[in-house]
């Protein structure tokens, strides 16, 4: 049992890191993204901001 | 050609960079070099930074397809082994077959053995090293390893779950007793008579 | 420098850039819905659907870390998605010859990128637990390896080249060859031998049900709303990153212009018979 035990939260582990990872990535891409944005939007004239 | 024709900047119509040569009164659009180029050169070591990036990656793709070779036959089934079992001798290859049986774990110097079988045929392994949590029986497996010298045995280095993509209950449906109708009626009976 | 501070207008709000960056009204009420999804998702991945163990275990029995699988293929949908959508806005470049189609297509390529890297990621970590192995270079493995190698090699290739029509030329015809990698990513596992599963879901009979089937499903769904958020975000930087490097142009076009015009005054005032090219 304590080793059945063990399996499952070893199991627990993988499954945490495999969120884990795709969560954080996303975050942090999402955040460059939105952080690129605003650098290259502030040096923007206002006239170009307008698509279509 | 007078030079002042040239449209200005952000007039209607404007056209794009003046291609026009020079000596017909089109702009100078050669890049420079020296001080006058230092705001760019941020894009110059982003380009060249690119190239590099580029001849990087052409290397890896080489190194990728070249693995790709071995990737396209990954394996050869467990009938497929024993039929070239002459021409494989103890030449290190990956086998497959599907766990049957229950398998003897090993511990420590004792190895784990246990039989794989596809289409019908069936190939003793003996196995040395760490097993995957999902190695059981009933499951198809890869083995890398060879062939034994007397050609009885595959001794298998590397062990690994070739899972299959069933993700539903076994007994789904109740179609285990639709294929063997006979068992649960058996074991009904079997039932019956020891109440 | 601009100054302006104004909030969002009326007006095309999806293809807009603010002066506060990229979101927009539009972005955020869909990046709340978004959140409020994913964390559904992950109570349904997480803790309502059963592990695949005891009485409704399959024959897998993989216990919890079936789990890895309601992520690890939304992820790998996502970066299909995004990678064909880098082939439309290839091919729609090269129809059309509108910008529009040549940012979508960069935008694109770069989140299919990140959701690349992420399944070859979730993928070892379901590999290292199930099958025994970090990295295997089985048919699935290899061709996603390489699928994620070419698509770095277009998004190098749009910073190696500076002229923005010679650009999109190359990288459209590049994206539209690299997209043929695609299929053959899906259908390796059936064409070749491998350690990879074959397909679940998109056959003709799901290999999986009920709450398994459902929190994959949803997972997909949610991996489909990332996309499509992340690119409301990046196509919008595309957009204004190329405003601004035309309006570089612009200004380097400018300067040059003033150049010739000074040269041309001096040239008629002293009478040299130099041209406009400003030898000096």
């Amino acid at each position: 049992m304590a080793m059945l035990l063990a399996t499952e939260s070893n199991e627990w582990a993988y499954v945490a890191s495999a969120y884990g990872l795709v969560i954080i990535v996303l975050v942090a891409y999402a955040a460059w993204t939105i952080a690129r944005g605003r650098r290259v939007g502030r040096q923007l004239p206002s006239e170009d901001r307008r698509w279509m | 050609m007078d030079v002042t024709s040239t449209p200005g900047p952000g007039g209607p119509g404007a056209p794009g960079p003046d291609d026009r040569d020079l000596d017909d009164g089109g702009l100078d659009l050669t890049p420079r070099s020296g001080a006058a180029a230092t705001p760019r050169r941020r894009t110059g070591v982003r380009r060249w930074g690119a190239i590099a990036v580029l001849g990087v990656l052409v290397v890896v793709v080489g190194v990728i397809v070249w693995q790709a070779k071995g990737a396209t036959l990954y394996y050869k089934n467990a009938d497929e082994a024993i039929a070239q079992k002459a021409s494989l001798g103890t030449k290190t290859f990956r086998l497959q077959g599907t766990v049957i049986g229950q398998p003897e774990p090993g511990n420590g110097d004792r190895p784990t053995v246990f039989r794989v079988a596809y289409n019908g045929k069936s190939v003793k392994v003996v196995h040395t090293g760490s097993e995957p949590a999902l190695f059981k029986a009933g499951l198809p497996v890869v083995v890398e390893g060879h062939w034994n010298t007397a050609g009885t045995a595959f001794d298998s280095r590397r062990l690994l779950v070739k899972h299959t993509e069933d993700y539903q209950k076994q007994d789904k449906n109740g179609s285990y007793e639709k294929q063997n109708p006979d068992r649960v009626v058996d074991a009904d009976k079997q039932n019956e008579s020891a109440s | 420098m601009n100054t302006d501070t104004k909030g969002p207008g009326s007006g095309a709000g999806l293809f807009r850039v603010y002066p506060g960056g990229t979101a927009s009204r539009g972005s955020r009420t869909f990046g709340i819905v978004l959140a409020i999804a994913t964390a559904v998702f992950l109570a349904f991945a997480l803790l309502w659907s059963p592990p695949d163990s005891g009485a409704n275990a399959s024959e897998n029995q993989m216990g919890e870390m079936v789990r890895i699988m309601y992520i690890h293929v939304p992820v790998a949908n996502a970066c299909y998605l995004a990678f064909f959508v880098t082939a439309l806005g290839s091919v729609m470049y090269l129809w059309k010859k509108t910008d529009g189609w040549d940012l979508l297509a960069a935008a694109s390529a770069e989140v299919g990128v990140v959701f690349t890297v992420l399944t070859l990621a979730t993928g070892s970590i379901w590999g290292h637990i199930a099958w025994g192995t970090w990295w295997e270079w089985d048919a699935r493995l290899t061709s996603t390896l390489l699928m994620l190698v070419v698509y770095l090699g277009y998004l190098a290739l749009r910073r190696a080249i500076l002229d923005p029509v010679v650009r999109a030329q190359r990288a459209a015809i590049v994206g539209l060859i690299a997209f043929a990698n695609v299929p053959i990513v899906h259908y390796s596992v059936t064409w070749w031998r491998g350690l990879h599963q074959q397909a679940t879901i998109s056959r003709f009979d799901p290999t999986i049900d009920g709450l398994k089937l459902f929190s994959l499903l949803f997972g997909m769904l949610v991996g489909v709303g990332f996309y499509v958020w992340l690119m409301m975000h990046r196509f919008r930087l595309e957009y204004a990153e190329a405003k601004l490097e035309s309006k570089g142009l612009d200004v380097a076009l400018a300067e040059r212009r003033a150049e010739a015009m000074a040269d041309t005054a001096v040239d008629t005032t002293g009478g040299t018979l130099i041209g406009p090219k400003g030898t000096n």
